[in-house]
């Protein structure tokens, strides 16, 4: 595949501020910058190790929950953020097996 | 149900004029990459404003945005361009139409079509759609978020070929949205449903997934007999359900 299609495949999408998530290992909220098919960035209050691959739930438009996992590509604080806020970069990657498979795995919030 | 068409790559062939005309002016182009049906399917927000070319760009194609100014540009000089096309699925147009009035569906036809000598974009879509046998398509030309405006049309389904769009469609609006997805199937973006993005490989099929979703028996909203149709697995993650006893 070359650069360009990749390109038109994964093109970011800035968002308007309404897509949450949630790290499912230390229930810590996230707030979802921007997102692409490939990855997203994040807001959250504690850094991630470069490397680590981390659970989330996001939550949809319809309110319905997304379950995907990602690898950290970096992580970096926000400089003058009171309080400290980090923002960090994730690449999705594909778990599918585990339990079941992370692939479309949603649940309507009730 | 009030369900929504993207154009270009769903509906209407731009691939082929797009591409034809670019290997024409530009005969050392890669033939065999321009040939691939992704290319150029679907004019994006990066398609040129006609009035100001040296934004010009198309999502995609592998050619530089000095090649796609020409090409925009050479198509943009066609009188009513838009009505020229050829119908992607032969028929697929003339079905949707027949499911609209059977199933009361109220339908729209969404793109971010670029503007050419003739009449409006608007005009010749809507002329190009009743050639196909849909009778007074509303057809809207927006850019800008598909997910803002599927949530302030109140639509229920999008289709579109664009994965980005779908995306926006899903995170930013309560209605599914459906990706037709013409290349090969070993391509599809991993992570499309994953994030609750249904994908189809011609809108025949999709045509045919939408309707058994909207005949099915069992419970929950329309979204939701269409996750299952499409094949979106459920289950309650347990980090959702402690956020939502709190």
């Amino acid at each position: 595949m070359n650069q360009s299609t990749e390109r038109r495949r994964s093109p970011r999408v800035e968002l308007m501020g309404r897509v949450h998530g949630q790290l499912i290992s230390a229930n810590l909220p996230v707030h979802v910058r921007e997102i692409s098919l490939g990855g997203m960035s994040i807001e959250t209050r504690e850094g991630f190790e470069k490397g680590s691959v981390l659970s989330f739930v996001l939550t949809l438009g319809d309110g319905a929950g997304v379950l995907v996992s990602g690898r950290i590509v970096y992580s970096r604080l926000i400089d003058g953020s009171d309080p400290s806020t980090y923002v960090s970069g994730l690449e999705f990657v594909d778990e599918e097996g585990e339990d079941g498979g992370v692939s479309g795995l949603v649940e309507k919030v009730r | 149900m009030r369900i929504a068409f993207d154009m270009d790559g769903v509906l209407a062939d731009l691939h082929t004029p797009f591409t034809e005309t670019a290997i024409r002016l530009f005969p050392e182009l890669d033939r065999s990459a321009m040939r691939a049906p992704d290319v150029a399917a679907s004019p994006g927000d990066e398609a040129p404003d006609m009035e100001a070319p040296s934004v010009a760009a198309m999502a995609g194609v592998p050619i530089n945005r000095r090649q796609s100014d020409a090409v925009w540009k050479q198509l943009a000089g066609v009188s009513d361009f838009w009505e020229g096309l050829a119908e992607i699925e032969a028929g697929a147009i003339r079905r949707l139409a027949q499911l609209a009035d059977e199933r009361r569906w109220d339908v729209l036809f969404i793109t971010s079509r670029p503007s050419t000598q003739g009449l409006t974009v608007q005009r010749q879509s809507q002329r190009w759609l009743e050639r196909m046998g849909f009778k007074l398509p509303s057809v809207y030309v927006v850019h800008g978020s598909r997910g803002r405006v599927a949530a302030a049309l109140n639509l229920d389904v999008v289709i579109d070929d664009r994965p980005d769009n779908c995306l926006d469609v899903v995170l930013e609006s309560k209605a599914g949205a459906v990706l037709i997805w013409r290349g090969a199937q070993a391509a599809i973006p991993v992570s499309a449903k994953r994030l609750g993005i249904a994908v189809s490989s011609t809108v025949a099929d999709c045509l045919d997934l939408v309707t058994e979703a909207e005949d099915a028996k069992t419970e929950g909203s329309l979204l939701d007999k269409m996750r299952r149709v499409f094949g979106l697995k459920t289950r309650k993650p347990p980090g959702l359900l402690r956020r939502t006893e709190t």
